[in-house]
């Protein structure tokens, strides 16, 4: 009854014939092995893993290819045990999910059970349809290393995979054909290497072409529906004072390490000294351009480290030095601040920071910002909505932060200004020091006389800065007792983002409107490939938040160019594609020299595939020389070293006569030439002992040769 | 699959996965798109033999030109096996005509995928051959030719076997072959006799071939009357065929398999001619039954 329940299964799942190209193996291994790299690259699986997948998919396709006539049946019994066990490891690894957690945490465990499902599936590719069930397979796994990846360290494994996945496609497909008779070519031959990558360059070239329109026109990744949240800390290091600030990129200027003397250690060149508990706006020295944050987010904005509220005509403080720890995460719900506006109708927007490079242990995100996903359990919050970390952050450090942004438009804003503002914001964020010249007081008045709104007052101010003043890095220092706003505005009308919209901060509390001055950094260069923006250091900003009333803390800044929340959105995955690649066409070099090696590799690898093949074909037909064949070789090198060659249209017989005209013995010559026909054309081998002669004769003729 | 991507891509914020799924729907464009914009430019040229036998194999040269491409090709009429073709390329297909008749054009059909082989398209087309195929129905021989074709009224029964025709006999004088020996008249004479034979030239036959009727009977009366032309012409006889061709009845005289095959070839179903034969045996064969 079992056997025939058995054979009843055997006939259902009867096998395709097997697949005899190996140019399609490799190739399909090639795909295989570019997506479980891309995946393996983003530290996915642990060591005996990683191992396995590198060892074991290249050591599977060839145990594919050499049983590939066998039977498999226990083989594929075997390999749907294994997985069976992959899968409900991965059910195990997934049980936080059903807990709540973030999409995101089953990423890395779902990126595994595709490698083992590849890993085991490559035991068993014997024919073209499980070829090509691999090929899909590995774009499963190429689009677990695009959800994990968020550099461009992935394109090369994209580009490998891509041209092997083409390269597939192609020769599945003429295999396909291959089973027919087929016509006469009638172009001259070219060898199959050069048949083959003519159109898979071509294929290549047309699908680049056709995949950066597309690019062009396809969504952005990224809408208010975010269900990833992710967030890793690769190390904690805790910051000594709990809730304090740290910033070890500051050096010696660290105020987590202030109190220490010894300390002469210099500032990082990426290191933003407004990422500290004071902001001297005397200071002078910008940040390079390392790359410091990498951010996750659907549109442009502000990424808000803190602000400062206390300004004393040449330094920035903040007030609230005691921060409030906040926990039971995740997500670390962040209440609303004073003057924050929690609006219903505010868009959730979500960004992930992912860090670059050690820097402060702030928690960036666009204003206002309401939920955190942090890998440690403890942040503090201060009264100015801005978080700190109870850890250092190193690099690889990933959070999300979720923000509540209102839908904020230049309407919106006029129509927003129709109350005072409340006592505790005016008395917090109204104060003016003592230094704030009268003349900068009265230019903010004259200014701002025909604007009806607060909106328009601040448009105004940041239209007459932009006029009258110079944005550059090249500011003359402040000189002593000097108030910094007054020389900027009525003296140098030289300086940076700090002096710009210090200035605009103070006027406009000048005018009665709450106003603060916030440090972060600007959006950054969005990458068009990975969808990310990209902080660099010098993208450190400084810029003012202005109160409106039933909107909350919003940014202007005349010197960034940072769209209004309601205003900003990326449409196309495309955007800024052009752009980008004319900017960074020489850092891109790097990836493009790898991915052309790699893709120099492929085709190194394919070509010396296909002509190992034709080589060992070749060998396979070609007949071997025979006795006969080799004897009658040597009598004709006896014959061109006496300047006879035979020509091709000479019998054996007509060449022994010629040989005998330039002086040969006829007396061995016709030994030989008996004995080879013989040998060839009777039939029967000659026996050893008349070889024997032959060879002693032919010996006999290449002394009388001479040779 | 793209849609997918693009759920995972929208929430995940996933830039990457954009890109792949940009690079798959390039792959998807191309692979749908390109083999049809290939197989456009492909031109099938046809040349053929001029004679045929209904059932039977015949070798068409086919040229397959336009822009590259691994396609496939097959005749549909009369039909043939698919065969691979790199364009440009050429060669024989072998294909087999269903039935008798003319062939004046070769309908065929190309598919391609090429080169990724995701999407088939395929195109048909008609070549006008230079010279029509004349596809002659296959002979069915008699056993014997009927006793009026063979000795016309009266005549020796046993010359429908398809042997020779005994006009009269003698005394065997040495040097006759012995198959000339004629063993009855012998054995009641007593002594050698041997057959005088009648000179086959003198021998005539019309056959009318009549295919009014059912299709397949018609078939089968082309194929009789293939088979006894074939027969009486290679027992030497004068074969004349009567036969209905379109617009014209046609009385001639066939001298080979090849006029043979050719006349009934263009054979229809119409009435053939009913006189004008020459002097000798008349064989009517029809859809219905041999007279």
């Amino acid at each position: 009854m079992s056997e025939g329940l058995l054979a009843r299964v055997k006939r259902v799942n009867a096998p395709p014939p097997p697949e005899e190209s190996v140019a399609l193996r490799v190739s399909v291994l090639v795909a295989v092995m570019a997506a479980a790299g891309a995946v393996l690259h983003q530290d996915v699986g642990s060591p005996g893993l990683r191992l396995a997948v590198i060892v074991g998919v290249p050591a599977g396709f060839l145990f594919s290819y050499l049983a590939r006539n066998r039977d498999r049946f226990w083989l594929k019994v075997v390999l749907a045990l294994g997985l069976l066990v992959a899968f409900l490891s991965f059910l195990d690894s997934a049980r936080g999910l059903a807990e709540g957690a973030s999409a995101s945490e089953i990423q890395i465990p779902l990126a595994e059970l595709f490698l083992w499902v590849q890993l085991l599936h490559s035991m068993d590719v014997p024919a073209r349809r499980d070829l090509m069930f691999s090929l899909v397979s590995s774009l499963t796994l190429i689009l677990a290393g695009a959800v994990l990846s968020v550099s461009l360290s992935f394109a090369p494994w994209l580009v490998v995979w891509a041209v092997a996945a083409l390269t597939s496609l192609v020769l599945a497909y003429r295999r396909d054909l291959a089973v027919l008779p087929a016509l006469e070519r009638m172009t001259t031959a070219t060898d199959s290497a050069g048949n083959l990558l003519r159109p898979v360059l071509g294929v290549v070239v047309i699908v680049a072409v056709l995949a950066t329109g597309a690019l062009l026109l396809v969504p952005a990744a990224g809408t208010s529906t975010s269900l990833a949240f992710p967030s890793r800390l690769p190390a904690a290091v805790r910051i000594p004072v709990p809730g304090g600030l740290s910033n070890p990129s500051l050096g010696a200027g660290d105020p987590a390490r202030r109190g220490d003397q010894n300390d002469r250690s210099a500032r990082k060149s990426f290191g933003y000294f407004g990422f500290s508990d004071s902001l001297d706006t005397s200071l002078r020295g910008r940040p390079d351009n390392t790359l410091v944050l990498r951010v996750k987010a659907p549109a442009p904005d502000f990424w808000r480290g803190q602000t400062f509220d206390q300004w004393d005509g040449r330094r920035w403080t903040q007030s609230d030095v005691r921060p409030r720890p906040l926990g039971d995460g995740p997500p670390i719900d962040l209440p609303a601040t004073p003057g924050d506006e929690r609006l219903r109708s505010a868009d959730e927007f979500v960004q992930t920071f992912y860090v670059e490079r050690p820097g402060p242990n702030l928690v960036f995100g666009a204003y206002a910002p309401s939920q955190l996903y942090f890998p440690d359990r403890t942040v503090f919050q201060l009264d100015d909505g801005s978080v700190r970390s109870a850890t250092e952050m190193p690099r690889g450090t990933v959070y999300t932060t979720v923000s509540r942004r209102p839908a904020v438009t230049a309407a919106a804003l006029r129509d927003a200004w129709t109350v005072p503002p409340p006592a505790a914001i005016a008395s917090r964020y109204l104060e003016l020091p003592p230094s704030t010249s009268a003349r900068t007081r009265a230019l903010a008045q004259d200014v701002t006389k025909d604007a009806p709104t607060v909106y328009d007052k601040v448009r105004a101010l940041e239209q007459w800065m932009s006029t009258n003043t110079r944005y550059s890095l090249d500011a003359p220092p402040l000189r002593d007792g000097a108030d910094a706003v007054d020389q900027f505005m009525f003296v140098d009308r030289v300086g940076f983002c700090e002096q710009i919209g210090t200035s605009l901060v103070v006027m406009l509390r000048s005018l009665g409107v709450p106003a603060r001055l916030a440090v972060g950094y600007v959006p950054g260069e969005r990458n068009p490939f990975t969808g990310l923006y990209e902080v660099r250091a010098d993208d450190a900003h400084s810029w003012a938040e202005v109160w409106f009333p039933g909107v909350g803390w919003q940014a202007f800044d005349p010197t960034a160019d940072v769209p209004l929340a309601g205003d900003a959105g990326v449409r196309a995955a495309g955007s800024g594609l052009l752009p980008y690649l004319l900017r960074h066409l020489p850092r891109l070099s790097a990836v493009v020299v790898d991915t052309g090696i790699a893709l120099g590799a492929i085709v190194l690898l394919l070509v010396v595939g296909v002509r190992l093949v034709g080589w060992r074909r070749r060998r396979r037909t070609r007949p071997r020389p025979s006795w006969a064949d080799l004897h009658l070789a040597r009598l004709e090198r006896v014959g061109a070293r006496l300047g006879t060659p035979r020509r091709p249209e000479q019998t054996l017989h007509e060449y022994a006569r010629a040989l005998e005209r330039v002086g040969v013995p006829a007396e061995p010559l016709q030994r030989i030439v008996a004995g080879i026909e013989l040998d060839a054309f009777s039939g029967e081998p000659l026996d050893p002992e008349a070889r024997e002669e032959v060879e002693e004769a032919l010996a006999a003729t290449q002394a009388a040769a001479g040779g | 699959m793209g849609l997918a991507m693009f759920v995972i891509a929208r929430t995940s914020g996933a830039g990457w996965v954009m890109v792949v799924l940009s690079a798959l729907l390039a792959t998807l464009v191309a692979g749908a798109v390109w083999p049809g914009v290939l197989l456009r430019t492909v031109r099938v040229s046809v040349t053929a033999p001029r004679d045929a036998t209904a059932g039977r194999p015949i070798a068409l040269r086919v040229d397959v030109r336009g822009w590259g491409q691994q396609a496939k090709v097959r005749v549909l009429s009369p039909r043939g096996p698919w065969t691979s073709v790199a364009v440009p390329a050429g060669g024989v297909i072998d294909v087999v005509p269903e039935r008798r008749g003319v062939v004046g054009d070769v309908t065929f059909e190309v598919r391609g995928a090429g080169p990724l082989g995701l999407v088939w398209w395929r195109c048909r087309g008609r070549v006008e051959l230079e010279h029509p195929i004349e596809v002659g129905p296959v002979p069915t021989e008699p056993a014997r030719l009927p006793a009026a074709a063979a000795g016309g009224a009266g005549g020796d029964p046993r010359a429908g076997a398809g042997l020779d025709v005994v006009r009269s006999v003698r005394e065997y004088v040495p040097g006759d072959p012995a198959r000339l020996v004629h063993w009855p008249v012998t054995a009641r004479h007593g002594s050698l006799v041997v057959k005088e034979l009648d000179d086959p030239a003198s021998r005539r036959l019309a056959i009318v071939v009549d295919l009014r009727g059912d299709a397949v009977a018609a078939e089968h009366a082309a194929s009789r009357a293939a088979g006894l032309a074939v027969r009486a012409l290679r027992h030497g006889m004068a074969v004349t065929m009567a036969t209905a061709e379109p617009g014209e009845g046609r009385v001639a005289a066939v001298k080979t398999r090849l006029d043979v095959s050719r006349r009934l070839a263009r054979a229809v179903d119409l009435p053939p001619p009913e006189d004008h034969f020459p002097e000798g045996a008349v064989v009517r064969i029809t859809a219905r039954d041999t007279e």
